[in-house]
Order: C-alpha cells, then sequence, then structure tokens
C-alpha cells in the first residue's frame, strides 16, 4: 500500500470517526437538551404541587376566599403544566399517576371546601366530617408531592447520564484520534525516516565510487519506487563512469604516444640538421676550393656550374635550418605563461635592426595587451611579420603597423603594412611551407616564415588569415585566446 | 727560421684541406700536422709509436666531434697532463650550441671558434688564428 493511500485511509478514518462522533454527540446533546427542558417542567409540577400544600394550609386556617382563589389559579396552573408535559417511555406511568392524583386533588377539595363554608361547623359529625376530608386532601397532596419528587428525580438522573455520555464520547474521540495518528506516525517513521536514513548512507557508499551498491528498501510504496529509480541512477552513474574512465585512459594513451612522437620528431629533426650539414658543408667546401683553383680555367659552364653548386648547398642549409626551425615550434614549445606583446613586439625590432636600418623602415605598434603564450614564439610571429611587411615591399619608407583588439574571450592582433600586396588568388597558399609567390632573387628568403607564424598561432590555439590588395598593402590578422592562469 | 708548429686533430678531409690551405696563405711560416681522431692525437702529442720523433705543437686545433676519442675528453686529458697543458687548445668547431661552448671553457679551452660554411669566412678565420696566436700572442718557451 502507498504512503499516500496510507494517508488517506487515515484522514478518511479519522474524518468518519469525528462525523460519526459528532452525529452521536449531536443526538446525545438533543437527549440533554430535553432532559433539561423536561426537568424544568418537572421542577414546575414540584413546585406547583407544594404551593398547593402551603395554599392548602393557609385556607385551613384562614377559610378566607382569598386562599380559596389562590389555591384554584394554582391548580389550574398545575392542571395547565401537566397537560404540556409530554411523557416518554421511562415517565409514563409516574405521569398518569400523577394526572390521576391531580383529579382526586381537584375532586377532594371541592369537597373539603365545601365542607369549611357548611354552615354547621359546630357539631360532632361536621367537625369530624371536616377532619376527614382534610386527610383525604392531605394525602391526596402527599401522593400528588411525592410522585412529583420522584418523576424530577428520574429526570435528572437520566439526564446526568446523558451528559456523562457526552463527555465520554469526547474522551475516546479524542483517545481514538491521538492513538490513530500516534500509529500513522510511528508507521511514517518506519515506511519513510529509516528507509531515508539508508538512502544518505548509500549515497556516502557511492560517493566512494562503489557503483555496484544496491539499496533493498520499500516495496510497493513510494518509498520503493524511489529505491528502484536511485538503483537505476547508480548503475547508470557507474557506466557513465566506466566510459569516462575508458575515454580518459584513452586519452592518456594517445597523449602518451604524442609525447613519443614529438620526441621522435625532434629526434629526427637533430639528426636531420645535425648529421646533413657535414656532408653539405663538404660540397660547399669543396666546391669553393674548385672556384677558387679553377675559375675561369675549366671554361664559362663550369664556373657556372661549381658557382649553381655552392648556391645549392647553401640553400639546403637554410632550409633544413628552417625545417628545424618549423618543427620546433611543437617540440621546443614553452608552456604557455602572461607574457606581455609589447615586450614581444619590441623584441623582435631588436631581432630586425640591421633590415629595419637597410630599408629605413617605420615600424610602429599601438597599446598591446597582457596574453597568455610562449614569450619567444611570439616574438618570432612578429618577427616574421614584420620581416615580410618590409621586405615585400616598393614604398619609401616601408611602414608596418601593429594593433590589436579584443573580441569576446580573445584577442586578434593585426599586422598592417603598405607593402606591394598579394592576389586573392593566392591567400590561402601563402601559409603553406615553401610556398613562395616570388622568385627567389626578387625578395630572398625561403618561405617558411608565414608557415611557422601558422603553425606557433595555431598551437596558442588562435586562426590566422590575410586580407590583401594589391598595390596597397597586406594585413596579416591572428587572434590569440584569452586565458586563465594554469589553464591549457 | 723558426716556423711555428700546428698540429690539427680533424677527421673530416675536405676541412683539412682547406686549413692547409688557409694557412698556406698565411704570413706566418707554419708546419702542419694533422691527427684523424682522439687516440692518435694523443700518441702524437706523447711521442708514443710511430709519432716518437714528432714535433711538439705551439697551438693546437682541435675539433670536437671526432671518432674514437672524443674531442672533449681529448681536452681533458691534455689540460690535465702536467706536460701538456700548456699548450694553447683552440676549439674548432661545426657547433655553437651554447653547453659546448660552456664545457669547453670549463675544461680549460684557450678559446673556443665556430667554422663559418663559407670558404672564403673559413680562411679568414684561420688566418686570424694564425695572426693572433703567432704575431701577438706571447707562447710559452718551448
Amino acid at each position: 500500500m502507498t504512503i499516500r493511500r496510507r494517508i488517506q485511509g487515515v484522514f478518511a478514518t479519522i474524518l468518519l470517526l469525528v462525523l460519526g462522533s459528532g452525529a452521536v454527540y449531536l443526538w446525545n446533546a438533543r437527549q440533554v437538551e430535553r432532559g433539561i427542558e423536561a426537568m424544568g417542567i418537572d421542577f414546575k409540577i414540584l413546585q406547583a404541587a407544594f404551593m398547593l400544600r402551603i395554599l392548602t394550609e393557609e385556607y385551613s386556617e384562614s377559610g378566607s376566599e382569598r386562599p380559596m382563589f389562590q389555591w384554584e389559579r394554582q391548580y389550574e396552573s398545575l392542571g395547565r403544566i401537566l397537560e404540556q408535559k409530554r411523557a416518554d417511555s421511562k415517565d409514563q406511568s409516574l405521569v398518569d399517576k400523577l394526572r390521576h392524583s391531580y383529579k382526586e386533588v381537584g375532586l377532594h377539595f371541592r369537597v373539603y371546601a365545601d365542607a369549611l363554608a357548611a354552615k354547621d361547623t359546630t357539631s360532632e359529625t361536621a367537625r369530624q366530617f371536616l377532619a376527614a376530608t382534610r386527610q383525604m386532601l392531605s394525602d391526596d397532596l402527599e401522593k400528588l408531592g411525592v410522585d412529583a419528587y420522584r418523576l424530577h428525580t428520574l429526570r435528572s438522573s437520566s439526564t446526568a447520564a446523558a451528559q456523562g455520555l457526552g463527555l465520554i464520547i469526547i474522551v475516546l474521540l479524542t483517545g481514538a484520534t491521538a492513538i490513530i495518528v500516534a500509529l500513522h506516525l510511528f508507521t511514517v517513521d518506519r515506511a519513510v525516516l529509516r528507509p531515508l536514513d539508508k538512502f544518505v548512507a548509500s549515497t556516502a557508499v557511492i560517493g566512494e565510487r562503489n557503483f555496484d551498491h544496491t539499496i533493498e528498501v520499500g516495496h510497493d510504496d513510494e518509498i520503493g519506487r524511489l529505491s528502484r529509480a536511485f538503483n537505476d541512477m547508480t548503475t547508470n552513474l557507474r557506466s557513465v563512469y566506466d566510459s569516462l574512465e575508458a575515454e580518459i585512459n584513452e586519452r592518456k594513451r594517445k597523449e602518451a604516444e604524442l609525447i613519443r612522437s614529438n620526441q621522435d620528431l625532434e629526434q629526427f629533426a637533430y639528426i636531420a640538421s645535425h648529421d646533413l650539414q657535414e656532408p653539405l658543408r663538404n660540397v660547399s667546401s669543396a666546391m669553393q676550393l674548385l672556384e677558387k683553383r679553377y675559375s675561369g680555367r675549366l671554361g664559362e659552364d663550369a664556373d657556372m656550374f661549381m658557382r649553381c653548386a655552392v648556391d645549392s648547398v647553401t640553400a639546403m642549409k637554410t632550409l633544413i635550418t628552417d625545417l628545424l626551425a618549423f618543427s620546433r615550434v611543437a617540440t621546443r614549445g614553452f608552456p604557455f605563461e602572461k607574457v606581455s606583446a609589447e615586450a614581444a613586439f619590441t623584441q623582435s625590432l631588436q631581432n630586425l635592426r640591421s633590415l629595419i636600418r637597410e630599408k629605413n623602415a617605420e615600424v610602429t605598434c599601438d597599446p598591446l595587451p597582457e596574453v597568455m603564450s610562449d614569450a619567444n614564439q611570439l616574438s618570432q610571429v612578429f618577427q616574421n611579420l614584420i620581416s615580410n611587411g618590409i621586405k615585400f615591399n616598393k614604398s619609401s619608407p616601408p611602414r608596418v603597423h601593429v594593433s590589436s583588439l579584443k573580441q569576446d574571450n580573445e584577442w586578434l592582433f593585426a599586422v598592417q603594412d603598405n607593402g606591394i600586396g598579394i592576389e586573392d588568388r593566392h591567400t590561402d597558399r601563402i601559409f603553406l611551407i615553401f610556398r613562395r609567390l616570388h622568385k627567389k632573387h626578387e625578395y630572398g628568403g625561403t618561405g617558411i616564415g608565414l608557415a611557422i607564424v601558422k603553425k606557433i598561432v595555431e598551437r596558442h590555439g588562435g586562426n590566422i588569415r590575410v586580407e590583401s590588395q594589391i598595390g596597397t598593402g597586406t594585413t596579416v590578422y591572428f587572434t590569440l585566446p584569452v586565458r586563465q592562469e594554469g589553464q591549457e | 727560421m723558426k716556423f711555428a708548429e700546428i698540429l690539427l686533430v680533424e677527421d673530416n678531409p675536405m676541412d683539412v684541406i682547406v686549413t692547409r690551405e688557409a694557412l698556406l696563405e698565411g704570413k706566418v711560416n707554419n708546419r702542419l700536422s694533422v691527427a684523424e681522431d682522439g687516440e692518435e692525437a694523443l700518441d702524437f702529442l706523447l711521442r708514443k709509436g710511430k709519432f716518437a720523433d714528432a714535433p711538439r705543437p705551439d697551438v693546437i686545433l682541435l675539433d670536437l666531434n671526432l671518432p674514437k676519442k672524443d674531442g672533449r675528453e681529448v681536452l681533458a686529458e691534455i689540460k690535465q697532463h702536467p706536460l701538456l697543458l700548456d699548450i694553447p687548445v683552440v676549439i674548432l668547431t661545426t657547433s655553437k650550441a651554447e653547453e659546448d661552448i660552456l664545457k669547453s671553457y670549463r675544461l680549460h679551452a684557450n678559446c673556443f671558434i665556430t667554422k663559418p660554411v663559407d670558404l672564403e669566412q673559413f680562411t679568414s678565420v684561420i688566418r686570424s688564428i694564425e695572426g693572433f696566436w703567432f704575431t701577438i700572442v706571447k707562447l710559452p718557451p718551448r
């Protein structure tokens, strides 16, 4: 049985009890009321009988007419009351007796009154007759009085009993209600509060990640439903936890793999750069020695071949250095910390000192924010972008300006130049490794500068794009997300 | 006339040729001896075996990356040996790594030079070395 049913049942029971008892009590109250009313009448009867006796005394002493009139008035009044009186089963016989006595009293009083008013009052027979009628009247009055008293007492004791009954009903009702409520409270404790304690204990166990724990509580009631739902939830928690754990393990595995892969890459890059350098140098040295000893002596072609070989070796060296730098964006990146972008900008200007002087370039910046980043890499970004802005530039003087703007939770940086610009159809290619848009001898450089910038920006979680117009200039936009300290 | 004795410890034949060329164009008369690995270098300096008549070098040009015995070990041994420690050692190597520079000086190398790639620059460096150690610097008496 559900708790709700139980509560409804108790409620209904109490309601019935109250209604039933109420009805019984009301009926009882009516009985009491009637009793009291009847008692009033009975008391009047008693009083009247008593008054008749007194008046009879008065009349017999005085013999005058006034007491007689009074007696008759009292008698009539008693008669009216007796007529009013409604008898029930208890007092029917008494009331009948009273009514009979009443008649007798009336008759005998007539006789006495006549005897008293008779002229002949001195003879013995007259006196004896008077005395006899007096006595009869007295007996009747006495009987009347006694019966009236009995009637009165009968009514009063039954009324008192009824009142007592009323009180008992109240007490019983209160007691029954109290018992029912107490029982119900006890039931609530068993059905609800103890299971709740078990639930609380269970949450502690589950908090310890023991997901096999089930709770067995209640049966067909709401608590039972709750415990089943609770157990389902625990099962779900377990499977969610397991799958999360599996995912974390998978991620850890992938992370370890990535670290290993990065280490392999670093090793490869180092070896490639280091061990390739020596044979390259040898070729270069050999070619340069040949040039020194034999230029002009092996024919024009030979001179060109030798120069070409030397230049190629130089180019290879630069390519290797650039590739190494590119791979080191990942393998030698530092963890991010709060870095002043202005300081990074200033550092890059330092590194570009000679280029700036050579080209008479004007490089400026707006106030730049503090960002969570790798200081070296940020400086490298500015250096590469500013260097491009100066190199690919025919204006006089070449100008490059760096600015920034806060957007939601990222910083947008812009590096703008008044250079030669880039055609729309090329703007995607320029970020690819070694993609150059001009012939080698026109503007120098290997074409890895922008690829490195893109890699650094992406390592920081940002992105990069280019807007440009041929002949006017180029602006490179890149974003760096705003991070909190300690975030990755 | 006395000439300068120079020991070059270098395994790369091209570099040996280039060094030799550069020294030939120098102002100072010099004789270049070459050891191709660390063991040979020490045998030469200590006049062991076939090097019994080896001259004592005035200056040693030492590469760091050598087969058999590594240049750093050779440097350490030279600078700890009572008979050899007063010979100036010029580290002449392709490396520009800071740890190599620091380590070399800590092992009492006299100076550290990174070999330039370009032939002309290399020649100029060799001539500078020669000029510095043999015309400006006073060497310990033999």
